[in-house]
C-alpha cells in the first residue's frame, strides 16, 4: 500500500483558472521511501506539497483525481486526530513561536493530537526532544527558540512533526540555510525515523547533491508539471528527460554565463518546459503522458514514446 | 512578502522596506477607499466650481439672517444674512489646503529627523528621542493651543504650531523604519559605492522609509483640519469674517440655542466629512501595504 | 604580487563580560588575479573578515594591507574605496529597490571615479552588457528582476569602478542551484578578462572547489587550514576540514551515506574554551589541546595547518 497517492493535482488560483500554477501531477511515496521532489525556483514543488497538506489558502483551487494518504482521502476540512501528514519547513525559526518555551510548543502539539493531559504531554515533549537528538532535553525543553540555534530550532520542529505520529513527513528545503555539517546531523535524523517508524518522507529541494545523498526515488518538477520520475541512481545515470539532462548539466560549471534564463510561462498548452527545450518539436504543444521507460522510471516527453517500455 | 532562495526566472516582488508599492488600481478595488477618493474629489470640484455659482461668501444681507435651508439657500443664511453654503464651500479650499500643508510640513521635518536618529544612534538618538517624548507628552491640540499662543495670533502661526504638533509622530514612524532598513545589503552597497554618510542616509535610507509616513500623512491631514477648525472655534489663527469651518461653528454656536441649528451644522458636517474621507484613503493605503 | 595583505586581524564586538571575539588573528592574502576563498560555518568569523576588508567596520587590531597601505583603521577613503569593491549575499536586498539599474551601476562611476554624463551611461552600460545583461533592462526596478538578474547587476555594479580586489560574500547563495553555475562561471570569465583578484567567502565548497586558486578554513574566528584548492579537496589535514569534507553531500548517487562525523553544533564565540577551540568536537583531541592554541604552521607545498594532532610533513 503506498502512503501517498496523487492523481492529477491541479493547483490553480480561483482568480486565474486557465493557467494552473501545477498541473495534473501524479506523485507516489511508500512506506520507508523518500521521495525527493526536485525543482527550481517556480516550479511547483512547494505549492503541490501545501496543497497535499491542506495548508493553502481559499484563494487557490485544488483538485486532484485522487489524493490519498495511507488509503485515506484528503478531501473535505481536516478531522483532528486524523492527522497523518506533517510538515517541516525552510526557516525553523519563523516555524516556531517566539514567545513560548519549546517544550511548551511541542506539548501542545502532543495534546492537540493525542490528547492526554498536561504532565503526560510535558514528559512525551520531553521524549521527543531527546528523540530528535537534543543532548539535555530537559534543560533545552524551557528555552526559547532565540536562545537555540538555527539547526536545534529545526530539531524542535521535526519533534512537533513527529507528535502527530505522521505516516508522511513533507519536508520542504529543510536545511536551506543551516550549515553543512548541521544538514548531515538532520540528514542522519530523518533516515533514522524513516527506518524506525516507517513513515515516508517527501523532502523537497532543488540541491541535486542533497537528493543523491538522502532519496531513494526522484521526481523533477518544472512549471508545475512532472517532467520525470525514477530511483535515484537512474535518474543521475540515466536520465530520460531534456529538462532533467538541462538540470544536471547546470550543476556542472562549463555553462555559458551569458544566457539568461526565461521564466516559466504559464501559458504554454502543453509541455512546460517546451520554449526552453533544445529539442523541442511540434507534438510538444500537447501534454506529453508519462511515459514508462524502465522500471520505476517515467519520462513525460514525447521523444520517450518509441522506448516505452511494458513494465510500469 | 519577502525573497526567499531565488531562482534565475521569476521575478521576485519585496516590500521590505515598507516602501509604497501601490497601485492606483488595486486601490480603486476598495470601496472604501473609493469612498474617501469620492468624497475629496468632490470637494475639490465643490471649491473649483462654486465661487462661481454661489453668491460671495461675504457677502451680507443675502434675503434675511438666519433663513432656513430653503431653495434659495440650500444651508440656509447665518445671523450676518451671509449664505452658508457659499460660506462652507469658501473654506473646502482653507481648511484642506492648510491640512494638506500641516501634515506636508510635519512629514517632511519628521521623516528627515527620524533618520538621523535612526542612522546614527547613539547620543543623537537619544537626544531627539527624549525632545520628542516631551513633545508627544502634551496631547496634540492642546501643544498647537500652546504653541499658537506663545507664537502669535495668526494663520501662519496656527500652521506651525499644528505641524509642529504632529512632527514627532513621523520622527518615531521614521526612525522605526530606519532602524531596520539600515541593516539592510543595499546600503552597506551605497556605502562602498562611495556615498557619504549624510548621503547614505539621504539618498537611499530616507525614501525606503516613508512607507507608514505616507499613510500617516493622510490621516494626519484630516486630524490637522479638526485641529485648524477646532483652533478657529477657539478664537486662536483664523477669524471672523473669514469663511472656515470652525469659525462658522463658532459663530453659529449661539443660534443653535435658539433654534437656529444650520449655521453649525452644516460646517461641522463638512469637518467631519473631510476628515473621515481623510481617514478611509489613509485606511485602505495602510491595508494595502501590509 | 600581492594585492591585499591581512595580519593579524582582530575584531571583537561589545565590550567587558558580553564581549563576543568574532575574529580572532587572522592572516589572508590574495596576490592580483587570484580567487582566495574563505570558507567556514556560521559564526566562523568569515563575513566579519570580509566586511573588514571592505571597510564597512574597524578592526579591533591587526592590519589590512592595500598594497602596502593600511586600511583597518576605519572606512576606506575615496581613492583606496575605488579599488574594493564588494557583492552580497541577498541580490535583491543589496540593490536600493527605489533605484533602476542603470542608476544602480552608475552611482559608483559617479561618485567614485568622477565620471559624469553621457560617458558614465555607457560604461555602465557597457558594465552590463559584460554580465550579459542588455539595455531593455535598463530601466527595470530590482524588484522587476529574477533573483540571477539582480545578482548580475551587483556584479556589473562592483566591477564598473575597475576595482583591484572584489569581496563576494556568499554570492550564489541566495540562488538556487542550477544558477549558481552561471554566476560563478560568469565570475571566472570576467576575472579572466579583468585580472581582478577575489576574496570569495562562503561555506559551500562544491562552489568554492570551482572558483578558488586557494582556501582557508575558518572555525571560531580562527584559520585552521590553508592550501591551494585542490590539495585542500584531495587531502585535508585538519579534523575540521575533513568533517566538512565529509558533510558535503556530493552529486554521486552511488556514494553511500557518511553519517555526520561532528556531534553537536559550533560552541557560542562569547564562550570559548581555553587551548583549541576545536577541542569539544575533535576525535583527535588530546590534552594539549586543552591548554595550547594551536598555531597556523606551515606543512610544506603552501599548505598551512593549526592543530597539534597533524605532524610536519614527512621527508
Amino acid at each position: 500500500m503506498t502512503l501517498l497517492t496523487v492523481e492529477r493535482l491541479t493547483v490553480a488560483l480561483r482568480d486565474d483558472l486557465d493557467h494552473p500554477l501545477v498541473r495534473d501531477l501524479d506523485l507516489e511515496v511508500a512506506p520507508g521511501e523518500v521521495v525527493g521532489l526536485v525543482g527550481e525556483s517556480g516550479s511547483g514543488k512547494t505549492l503541490s506539497s501545501l496543497a497535499i497538506a491542506g495548508l493553502l489558502p481559499p484563494e487557490m483551487l485544488v483538485t486532484a483525481d485522487r489524493l490519498e494518504v495511507a488509503g485515506n482521502p484528503r478531501s473535505g476540512p481536516r478531522r483532528p486526530g486524523a492527522v497523518d501528514v506533517a510538515m517541516i519547513f525552510q526557516n525553523p525559526r519563523a516555524a516556531l513561536n517566539p514567545t513560548m518555551r519549546v517544550g511548551r510548543q511541542v506539548a501542545r502539539a502532543v495534546r492537540a493530537n493525542r490528547g492526554g493531559g498536561r504532565q503526560a504531554a510535558h514528559d512525551e515533549a520531553v521524549r521527543l526532544l531527546g528523540r530528535v537528538g537534543i543532548p539535555g532535553a530537559a534543560k533545552v525543553a524551557k528555552a526559547y527558540p532565540h536562545q537555540l540555534s538555527g539547526g536545534m530550532c529545526q530539531r524542535v520542529v521535526i519533534a512537533m512533526a513527529l507528535a502527530c505520529t505522521p505516516r508522511l513527513l513533507i519536508a520542504d528545503e529543510p536545511t536551506t540555510g543551516l550549515d553543512v555539517t548541521v544538514q548531515a546531523q538532520i540528514f542522519d535524523l530523518l533516515q533514522e525515523l524513516v527506518a524506525d517508524t516507517g513513515c515516508g518522507v517527501l523532502f523537497i529541494t532543488h540541491d541535486l547533491a542533497a537528493v543523491a545523498e538522502l532519496c531513494d526515488r526522484v521526481e523533477v518538477l518544472y512549471g508545475g508539471q512532472r517532467m520525470e520520475s525514477a530511483p535515484k541512481v537512474e535518474l543521475f545515470e540515466r536520465p530520460r528527460h531534456p529538462y532533467t539532462t538541462h538540470l544536471l548539466e547546470s550543476v556542472e560549471l562549463d555553462v555559458d554565463p551569458w544566457a539568461d534564463d526565461p521564466g516559466v510561462d504559464l501559458t504554454l498548452p502543453g509541455c512546460r518546459f517546451a520554449h526552453r527545450c533544445p529539442a523541442v518539436h511540434d507534438r510538444c504543444t500537447a501534454v506529453p503522458p508519462a511515459y514508462p521507460v524502465a522500471t520505476g522510471h517515467r519520462s513525460a516527453c514525447f521523444l520517450c514514446e518509441e522506448e516505452r517500455v511494458d513494465t510500469a | 512578502m519577502s525573497a526567499a532562495a531565488t531562482d534565475g526566472a521569476t521575478p521576485v516582488q519585496t516590500t521590505e522596506t515598507g516602501r509604497l508599492r501601490v497601485r492606483l488600481g488595486t486601490l480603486l478595488r476598495r470601496p472604501l477607499f473609493v469612498v474617501g477618493l469620492t468624497i475629496l474629489v468632490g470637494y475639490a470640484v465643490v471649491a473649483i466650481v462654486g465661487p462661481w455659482l454661489l453668491p460671495d461668501p461675504l457677502a451680507t444681507g443675502q434675503g434675511g439672517p438666519l433663513q432656513a435651508p430653503s431653495a434659495d439657500h440650500p444651508f440656509g443664511t447665518d445671523r450676518f444674512g451671509r449664505d452658508v453654503l457659499a460660506r462652507s464651500v469658501a473654506a473646502i479650499r482653507l481648511d484642506v489646503v492648510l491640512g494638506v500643508t500641516i501634515a506636508a510640513l510635519a512629514m517632511t521635518i519628521g521623516s528627515a529627523i527620524g533618520v538621523l536618529a535612526g542612522y546614527w544612534g547613539g547620543w543623537v538618538d537619544e537626544a531627539i528621542m527624549r525632545c520628542t517624548d516631551v513633545l508627544l507628552a502634551f496631547p496634540g491640540f492642546v501643544l498647537a493651543l500652546i504653541i499658537a499662543a506663545v507664537l502669535g495670533d495668526n494663520v501662519r502661526n496656527v500652521v506651525i504650531a499644528v505641524a509642529i504638533a504632529y512632527t514627532p509622530h513621523f520622527v518615531r514612524l521614521t526612525r522605526a523604519q530606519v532602524l531596520s532598513v539600515r541593516e539592510m545589503e543595499f546600503v552597506d552597497a551605497a556605502r562602498i559605492g562611495g556615498n557619504r554618510p549624510l548621503r547614505v542616509a539621504f539618498r537611499h535610507v530616507l525614501p525606503n522609509s516613508l512607507g507608514p509616513s505616507m499613510v500617516q500623512a493622510t490621516l494626519v491631514t484630516g486630524w490637522a483640519i479638526l485641529d485648524v477648525a477646532g483652533l478657529a472655534f477657539l478664537g486662536v489663527g483664523i477669524g471672523p469674517p473669514t469663511a472656515e469651518w470652525g469659525v462658522m461653528v463658532a459663530e453659529g454656536a449661539n443660534d443653535v440655542v435658539s433654534g437656529y441649528w444650520w449655521t453649525s451644522l452644516f460646517p461641522g458636517g463638512m469637518i467631519v466629512l473631510a476628515v473621515a474621507a481623510f481617514h478611509l484613503l489613509g485606511d485602505e493605503l495602510e491595508g494595502e501595504l501590509r | 604580487m600581492t594585492l591585499l595583505e591581512v595580519r593579524d586581524l582582530h575584531k571583537t564586538f561589545g565590550t567587558g563580560s558580553g564581549a563576543v571575539p568574532a575574529v580572532r588573528g587572522v592572516d589572508v592574502r590574495v596576490d592580483r588575479g587570484e580567487t582566495v576563498a574563505l570558507v567556514g560555518e556560521s559564526g566562523c568569523g568569515k563575513s566579519t573578515t570580509a566586511r573588514v576588508v571592505a571597510g564597512l567596520t574597524g578592526a579591533t587590531a591587526g592590519s589590512v594591507l592595500l598594497d602596502g597601505q593600511d586600511v583597518a583603521a576605519g572606512a576606506l577613503d575615496g581613492q583606496s574605496r575605488r579599488r574594493v569593491q564588494m557583492v552580497f549575499q541577498h541580490p535583491a536586498q543589496s540593490l536600493d529597490p527605489r533605484s533602476r539599474v542603470e542608476g544602480a551601476v552608475v552611482e559608483p562611476l559617479r561618485l567614485l571615479r568622477g565620471t559624469k554624463g553621457r560617458e558614465a551611461q555607457e560604461r555602465a552600460a557597457a558594465a552590463l552588457r559584460s554580465v550579459g545583461l542588455g539595455p531593455e533592462l535598463h530601466h527595470r526596478r530590482p524588484g522587476e528582476l529574477s533573483g540571477g538578474q539582480q545578482q548580475r547587476v551587483a556584479i556589473a555594479r562592483a566591477l564598473v569602478v575597475e576595482p583591484d580586489l572584489v569581496i563576494l560574500d556568499e554570492p550564489t547563495a541566495s540562488l538556487d542551484q542550477s544558477i549558481r553555475a552561471r554566476i560563478v562561471s560568469l565570475l571566472r570569465a570576467l576575472q579572466d578578462r579583468t585580472g581582478v583578484g577575489y576574496l570569495f567567502i562562503s561555506h559551500d565548497l562544491s562552489v568554492v572547489r570551482r572558483i578558488a586558486d586557494r582556501v582557508a578554513v575558518m572555525y571560531l574566528g580562527r584559520i585552521v587550514e590553508t592550501a591551494p584548492t585542490e590539495e585542500l579537496f584531495s587531502d585535508p589535514r585538519h579534523p575540521y576540514t575533513q568533517a566538512l569534507l565529509a558533510a558535503m553531500p556530493s552529486m554521486d548517487p552511488r556514494r553511500p551515506r557518511v553519517s555526520a562525523t561532528l556531534a553537536g553544533e559550533t560552541p557560542s564565540p562569547s564562550r570559548l574554551p581555553t587551548g583549541c577551540a576545536f577541542q569539544d568536537r575533535c576525535p583527535l583531541v588530546h590534552d594539549r589541546c586543552r591548554t595550547e592554541d594551536p598555531l597556523l604552521s606551515s606543512r610544506g607545498d603552501l599548505v598551512e595547518v593549526a592543530c597539534h594532532a597533524v605532524g610536519p610533513p614527512v621527508g
